[in-house]
Formats: C-alpha cells, sequence, structure tokens
C-alpha cells in the first residue's frame, strides 16, 4: 500500500502517507527503512521550522519493481480465474 | 493481498482527500456572498463612486483568497502533509490557472463596459438575460472549474449560483432592488460556507496536528 500510494505521486511527506495508509507512525517508519534499504524509495528528511520533515519518492527501481509486481499479480490473477472456472 | 490496485480510485482518493478540508467550500461560498453584498456596498457607498465600490469588493475578495490560501499553508497541510501529485495533475492545475486567469479578465471587462447598463437597454426579457448571465457568468465557469479540480459539490454549487442569478430577477417586487441580490446570494452563498465549516471543524478532528513531523 505504501508503495501504491508513492506510485500515483510524484512525491509525498511522512504525514501524508501516514494519513493515507493509516499506519502508526513506528509502522510506518520500520516500512521505509526497509524500503529504503532495499532501494525502492528515496527518503530526503530536512528541518521546517526547527521540526523534522522526511519527504518519500519512489526510485526508479521501485516503480519498475512495482509495475513488474502488478504484472505477476495480475497474471496469477487470471490463472485463478481460469482454476475457478 | 488477492485484490488487483486500483491505482487510478487511490490516486483519485489522495487528490479528493486534500479536498476535505471544506476550504474550497468556504472560498466559493465567500465569492458568491461577494455577489449578493455588491448591491449593498453600492446602496451604502454608492455616492463615492465606482472606484470606492470597486475597491471594497477588491478587498472583500483579497480577504477571502488570503482566509483560502493561509488556510491552506497554516491549517491543512500541516494536518494532511504536503503531496506532489503526478503530470497529470499538474497539467490539469495549470489549464486552470490559465482559465482563472481569462475568466478575470473577462470579468473585468464586463466591469468596464458596464455590461449591467448595455444589457438593461436590449430587448430582451429580464428573466431571459438572468438566465443567460446566470448560467454564462456562473454555472459554466464554476462547473469548468469543478472538471478541472475534480471538485464534485461544485458542480452542485454551480447551478445553484446560476439558478441563483434568475431567481434574483423575481424577488425585487417583493423586498426592492438592493435586498434580492443580497437575500438569493446570501442564503446560497451562506449554506455552501456552512457546508464549509462543517467539512472543516470534521476535518480538524479527524487530522490532528503531528507533533512528531511537520508537512
Amino acid at each position: 500500500m505504501i508503495v501504491s500510494y508513492l506510485y500515483v505521486v510524484e512525491s509525498a511527506d511522512f504525514v501524508f502517507l501516514r494519513n493515507q495508509t493509516g499506519l502508526t507512525d513506528g509502522n510506518l517508519s520500520s516500512h521505509l527503512t526497509k524500503l529504503e534499504s532495499a532501494g525502492y524509495i528515496d527518503i530526503e528528511k530536512k528541518f521546517k521550522a526547527k521540526k523534522p520533515q522526511t519527504l518519500l519518492k519512489l526510485s526508479e527501481n521501485g516503480r519498475k519493481a512495482f509495475e513488474l509486481y502488478q504484472k505477476k499479480m495480475e497474471q496469477w490473477r487470471k490463472k485463478m480465474e481460469q482454476w475457478g472456472k | 493481498m488477492t485484490e488487483s490496485i486500483d491505482l487510478k480510485s487511490l490516486e483519485e482518493k489522495a487528490y479528493r482527500s486534500v479536498f476535505n478540508d471544506g476550504l474550497w467550500d468556504i472560498f466559493i461560498g465567500m465569492l458568491i456572498l461577494n455577489l449578493g453584498m455588491g448591491p449593498l456596498f453600492d446602496f451604502f457607498f454608492g455616492s463615492l463612486g465606482y472606484l470606492a465600490i470597486f475597491i471594497i469588493i477588491l478587498v472583500w475578495n483579497t480577504i477571502t483568497l488570503l482566509i483560502f490560501i493561509l488556510g491552506k499553508k497554516y491549517i491543512t497541510i500541516p494536518r494532511i502533509g504536503y503531496v506532489k501529485f503526478g503530470p497529470k495533475r499538474k497539467s490539469k492545475q495549470l489549464k486552470l490557472k490559465i482559465f482563472l486567469i481569462g475568466v478575470f479578465f473577462v470579468n473585468l471587462l464586463l466591469f468596464v463596459l458596464n455590461i449591467a447598463d448595455i444589457i438593461e437597454y436590449s430587448q430582451m426579457q429580464p428573466l431571459l438575460i438572468a438566465l443567460f448571465l446566470g448560467f454564462g457568468i456562473l454555472t459554466i465557469p464554476f462547473c469548468i472549474i469543478a472538471y478541472f479540480l475534480d471538485f464534485t459539490r461544485l458542480y452542485y454549487y454551480a447551478f445553484s449560483a446560476g439558478l441563483g442569478f434568475f431567481l434574483t430577477e423575481l424577488l425585487p417586487p417583493i423586498v426592492g432592488e438592493y435586498l434580492d441580490d443580497f437575500i438569493i446570494f446570501g442564503v446560497i452563498g451562506g449554506i455552501i460556507i456552512l457546508i464549509g465549516l462543517y467539512y472543516f471543524i470534521s476535518f480538524l478532528k479527524k487530522y490532528p496536528l503531528s507533533k512528531r513531523e511537520v508537512s
């Protein structure tokens, strides 16, 4: 879901992503750390009015990985539909 | 997770969350209210001349715009977060800006030409004129803005405002010439502002300020 939201926008900050996904701060941070380690997202941390602001953007690898995931899920879903028949 | 992700719905949901703050409703409501205030300004300050009335209306609209801009900057964005949408949305927003600039200059031209006097001396029925003006000046532009913004509620506001213009032709025999616009647009603008306030208060409750992060 995190990657889905980042895929449909150019960039977003931590607060926006948290509001859209409904995840807690800790939960979201944990997921973002893993995604960054995998090279799927770029994280830019800065300060605004002495408070931290975290800007997030899907990397090129992240976009390609997500598109591949979507494609494979679609193929898998179609196979399941055929088996169901 | 077996369902395929509907990216279009996801993007729309994210985009529309920005309109849940009610500020657009308050902004549109105040603009419509201004239509009703114009004749009253004319009644009270008419002796000062058209320029004075123009300045008063300009100040009112400036305050309206400031409420919207500052509300978005200091209330909405810190709560909902910062987002940059994709090229498709950016392109729509650019087209909207160009359209709004065009609308501004057309309205300026209508004001300068004093179109009201020209229409008054035309042969058209007053009700037809009101219908034409209402839908031409209010409904259609607002509907176009609603399309560019993907802001569904604005379609209803657009039709209400256009209809209101038409209704102002029916009221003068009852309430007089200066109060008809004020009543109709006051009611329509007032209702829209109240809707906006409802969304605004709900928004404040749903999205408290984050202590950890800032947008």
